[in-house]
């Protein structure tokens, strides 16, 4: 035997150099490789309006949508979808509402020698991790319960754009504070935005900010926020080129400059309270700087506008492409980039235009981009939850109560994203890296245990799905054929390849004749069915995808 | 199936039997230096296992190997003032040969090892032209690559593909390397294949891979994308799972208290006991970008480290593995010399360790010269982290010039002695059993049919060669002569799975996994 065929698993992918901008661990800063462009661009879609393109723009815009939604879009047609998306919401605060928006909870004052302090201190702690874990559950419930909306899409690019990490800001009431402030500018004013977010209590402990200061003789410059603000959230440390966009001098003159803000009061040591921070101007660097070729006594607005004057061209191609790579395709287009950048730019920095253009956009809707990327583990996850209509579950509270080994979170945790905990400033580098030999076969058997009813917390079953009515969501349950297609259609990013229909239908049919099929008969047990068809369903590649 | 029935069903096809003679082409590899044999003519193997500890955001050299003697540490660490960032020099733990430097007194567990002349410490250890990104920087070392070089693949993987050429047309019993994690890094990515696995649970159940031919669109791409992944999460995890659960325990205790290094440790550890054929592991370890709060926690992180690897060696030693495991430590930079009020900025040159019975205990290079910097104020480099690189190939997997450059790095780097091993062909120490070796078996996944490659069967008495099935259930043993070079058997009888293969003589086992696939 010819060992070369001996085990062919078919043609062993060659993977392009591009591809490896996907990897992980610690993420990478390489030049961009940009994809083979498509004959279209961002002029206006005129093509057909079907399930295949309301389906497409409701998934990337929101996580999880359900078949009645995908119908109503299609039926309401592309404008007043995309005018419907890009209105905002108000979530439903009511699971936070006893402490979110007011100020930190204070470590206790008491000093250690004081007999009760174990006890305060023990209490203060507890209610803090309560607070996070009561943050992280709530924004899980919004994006499970979210109204046809781009937010909670736009919030979470957001977040994965201006990161923060609560286990290092520690306060929930920061987090929450910041959560808000992506929520409100999520298609806002990007250099207001940037602005904003630099003094964000949150951002400021984050990165150091409120430890960078310079007070007398005492000299505390930091500049880990000089160099990530330029680095990972404005224009990218070279341009597409490969020219640096700043230096090491520019690090340290900017350091200078954004020193000076912290906390509004503080009681005592590092103990915090008002949710705004403030500047102080005993502990800002008063004395001339030069950043990117400009020289003054500059200030933190300052070099945020320094940035974008200077560096304009290289800041809309960076956030465009980040937003071309979340409602896109990993790989960018250039042309289609560069075009969306103009489109930041000449519009003052203003957001919405360019999702407005994008989602109308014969680009967005060409086939080569239906289904191309990978769900992130939200996606994944409380996507499935969303559009199977499994709604509010309980695993969401009893995270709140302490975390569990087998609640939502923690799930979200092994597959590689907690949110409100990226892995580092860089953000979860998302694409490929979302899918490896450690988390495929997890997704996979999360999908099998949603549709067995498999899975349990303290013992009473979750997500406990209901498949006769989940089938009746379709339009035609009565036709087993068109229930069969009707559902892989909804399920998968495209449309199943003959093999994997055949497979899908067999699976329904599961022995039957598909002239007997009465989804309205028990005796058929129409339940277990489309369970068995579920199964076979979450497994396939392509429902990894959206 | 009951292994009583399983075994009289072997017997009835009458398992076959000592040496192959009708074939050709495989008697050709199985006459190449050792080990498995799709790999490429002429390159040394050994069995050797080399565990990489990624300490990630940039450990402070300075405070990790402390230059108690030298003033102008004290003075940039701001020593007795409030904001003070220094290891005071009454606390050290002073290397006994090396009496200018001594461990962060967290390192205990470490300068014990030092003591017995098992950890070689590198100094000053950086590239040229440091950046001072952390994610630029982990790119570079993490792939080994020059400075202005966006290289997307790693130097292991580069190794791997150089030498596996066949791969994946032909696949391993067992991964060639193992990432402890979500993701993959890229020392374990390649030019065209991801030459590791992800693992981060034992646990899970793999599903099937897809079968039909996939579009030719970006939607396309991926999905052939998910299905490799799931194609190799499948074969891979039946083999990691027997090597695991044949080694039930560890045999030293490892520390537990929220010491994650230690539990991962002590997982990769049970599967090089269990036999697993895995040469390579990297382990992530974070929390080192000390920019506030240095001292508190530098505490932590160096107790953690140096509780975990000496948990590790111990078990390797208990073992008696020890001789050919060892670990090494990287991280993207060192620290900036001077402090910043709680801590320290970005730097660049700092120590690495190599820790291992195989090691040549002690310092390479010079006390970090604090007076000479660059700026922004930083160590200069001494050493190439691609010295390194290059003696742990060279040195510990016998890799020739030809296969670490040009294509695993850019170019030849002088070696540093790191290694008590001579290189070139893989034998180990005198005192070691080494030379005996049991290589892959081909095909592998065997279908009716395959050949065991076996070397240094130099024993009078010459050996046993015995199969497992996942249970531990022997379903074959053949006795071996001394000087055989191969065996091959039928496993027409054999029941489609993962069986582990192992090889006695002489009191020396080696043991591997294979695939029967009908």
């Amino acid at each position: 035997m010819d060992r070369r065929n001996f085990l062919t698993i078919g043609t062993p992918r060659v993977r392009s150099n591009r591809t490896a901008n996907y990897v992980g661990g610690a993420g990478t800063q390489t030049l961009p490789v940009f994809a083979s462009r498509t004959a279209a661009g961002l002029e206006p879609y005129s093509g057909p309006w079907s399930y295949t393109q309301a389906a497409h723009l409701l998934r990337r815009c929101m996580v999880g949508p359900t078949e009645a939604e995908i119908l109503k879009a299609v039926s309401d047609g592309m404008s007043a979808t995309v005018d419907n998306l890009l209105k905002s919401f108000t979530p439903d605060l009511t699971a936070i509402s006893d402490w979110a928006g007011t100020d930190a909870v204070i470590k206790p004052d008491a000093a250690p020698t004081d007999p009760d302090y174990t006890t305060k201190y023990t209490a203060w702690q507890t209610e803090m991790f309560r607070r996070r874990a009561k943050l992280v559950a709530w924004w899980q419930q919004t994006i499970a319960t979210s109204k046809v909306s781009i937010q909670e899409r736009m919030t979470l690019f957001w977040h994965n754009h201006f990161t923060s990490e609560m286990q290092t800001v520690n306060f929930a009431e920061f987090m929450y504070t910041q959560n808000q402030l992506l929520r409100t500018s999520m298609l806002g004013n990007l250099k207001q935005f940037t602005k904003d977010v630099s003094k964000d209590m949150a951002m400021l402990i984050y990165l150091d900010g409120v430890k960078n200061f310079k007070r007398g003789n005492r000299v505390n410059i930091n500049e880990n926020y000089a160099r990530e603000l330029q680095e990972l959230f404005t224009m990218g440390v070279t341009d597409w080129d490969g020219n640096p966009n700043y230096t090491q001098t520019d690090v340290s003159e900017a350091a200078r400059a954004l020193s000076g803000w912290t906390f509004t009061t503080s009681t005592q040591g590092a103990n915090y309270a008002g949710l705004s921070s403030q500047f102080v101007a005993s502990s800002w660097d008063n004395g001339s700087k030069t950043f990117l070729g400009q020289t003054g006594n500059w200030k933190m607005d300052d070099i945020v506008d320094i940035i974008f004057a200077q560096r304009g061209d290289q800041v809309a191609k960076f956030v465009c492409g980040k937003l071309y790579r979340a409602f896109v395709y990993d790989t960018m287009d250039r042309d289609v980039v560069t075009a969306m950048a103009a489109t930041l730019k000449g519009g003052n920095w203003e957001l919405k235009p360019v999702l407005d253009q994008l989602l109308r956009s014969a680009h967005f809707y060409d086939d080569t981009n239906i289904g191309a990327l990978e769900k992130s583990p939200v996606e994944y996850m409380i996507g499935m939850i969303r559009s199977l209509n499994l709604g509010s579950v309980p695993d969401f509270a009893a995270q709140a109560q302490g975390r569990v080994s087998q609640d939502l979170g923690t799930r979200l945790t092994n597959l590689g994203m907690t949110l409100l905990d990226p892995p580092n400033v860089k953000g979860w580098p998302g694409g490929r890296t979302w899918i490896s030999t450690s988390t495929l076969p997890q997704r996979q058997k999360f999908g099998i245990d949603v549709a067995n009813g498999a899975l349990k917390l303290q013992r009473a079953a979750i997500y406990t799905l209901d498949a006769v009515a989940f089938a009746k969501t379709f339009p035609d349950p009565g036709d087993i054929h068109k229930l069969s297609a009707d559902m892989a259609n909804f399920l998968l990013n495209t449309p199943p390849s003959d093999m994997e229909a055949t497979t899908l239908y067999n699976t329904l049919l599961d022995g039957g004749v598909d002239y007997e099929w009465d989804i309205n008969d028990p005796n058929q047990n129409p339940g277990a069915r489309i369970t068995k068809f579920l199964v076979v369903l979450f497994q396939l590649a392509k429902y990894q995808l959206y | 199936m009951k292994r009583r029935t399983f075994i009289q069903r072997l017997a009835s096809t009458g398992i076959v039997l000592p040496i192959a003679m009708g074939l050709p082409k495989m008697r050709a590899f199985a006459k190449s230096p050792a080990g498995s044999p799709f790999m490429r003519l002429a390159s040394s193997t050994n069995d050797h296992v080399m565990v990489l500890i990624r300490l990630a955001g940039g450990n402070d050299g300075l405070n990790t190997v402390v230059p108690h003697t030298d003033s102008t540490y004290y003075t940039a660490r701001k020593q007795g003032q409030a904001d003070d960032c220094s290891i005071a020099a009454d606390t050290v733990l002073k290397l006994p040969d090396h009496q200018s430097l001594g461990l962060h007194p967290s390192l205990a567990g470490l300068h014990e090892l030092y003591g017995e002349q098992k950890v070689a410490i590198i100094q000053n250890v950086g590239y040229p032209n440091q950046n001072l990104s952390h994610f630029r920087s982990t790119d570079i070392w993490l792939s080994g690559s020059d400075y202005n070089v966006y290289d997307n693949a790693g130097w292991y993987a580069k190794y791997l593909e150089e030498k596996y050429p066949d791969y994946p047309s032909v696949l391993p019993s067992d991964p060639f390397a193992i990432e402890f994690g979500t993701f993959l890094s890229t020392t374990l990515i390649g030019e065209n294949n991801n030459m590791g696995i992800a693992l981060a649970d034992l646990s899970y159940i793999p599903g099937q891979p897809g079968v039909d031919p996939v579009r030719t669109t970006h939607a396309g791409d991926e999905e052939a994308y998910v299905r490799s992944i799931d194609q190799q999460s499948n074969i891979f995890s039946t083999s990691i799972i027997a090597a695991y659960a044949k080694v039930l325990a560890n045999k030293v205790t490892y520390p537990t208290q929220g010491n994650l290094l230690a539990t991962v440790l002590s997982g990769v550890a049970r599967l090089i006991a269990g036999g697993l054929g895995t040469q390579f592991y990297i382990v992530n370890a974070g929390g080192y970008d000390t920019h506030s709060d240095q001292l508190t926690r530098q505490k932590t992180l160096h107790q953690q480290l140096a509780d975990a690897v000496k948990a590790f060696q111990r078990d390797m030693e208990a073992f008696g593995l020890d001789q050919r495991v060892s670990l090494m430590t990287i991280s993207e930079f060192g620290r900036r010399v001077a402090s910043n009020g709680t801590g320290t900025d970005h730097g660049s040159a700092a120590p690495q360790f190599v820790i291992g019975s195989s090691v040549n205990g002690g310092v390479f290079g010079s006390d970090p010269n604090l007076t000479d910097l660059e700026s922004p104020g930083n160590i200069k480099m001494q050493y190439d982290f691609r010295q390194i690189y290059a003696s742990v190939l060279g040195q510990w997997y016998g890799a020739t010039d030809d296969f670490i450059a040009p294509k695993a790095l850019p170019r030849q780097f002088d070696q540093i002695p790191i290694f008590k091993t001579s290189g070139q062909s893989g034998v180990q120490t005198p005192q070691y059993a080494g030379a005996l070796q049991l290589g892959q078996n081909f095909p592998n996944p065997a279908n009716g049919s395959t050949v065991i490659p076996l070397q240094g069967v130099f024993d009078a008495a010459g050996g046993r060669l015995a199969i497992y099935d996942v249970d531990g259930g022997v379903v074959f043993s053949q006795a071996v002569a001394p000087g055989q070079a191969e065996l091959e058997l039928s496993t027409r009888g054999m029941a489609s799975g993962t069986y582990v293969y192992e090889l006695t003589s002489g009191g020396v086992r080696r043991s591997r996994t294979m695939i029967v696939s009908h």
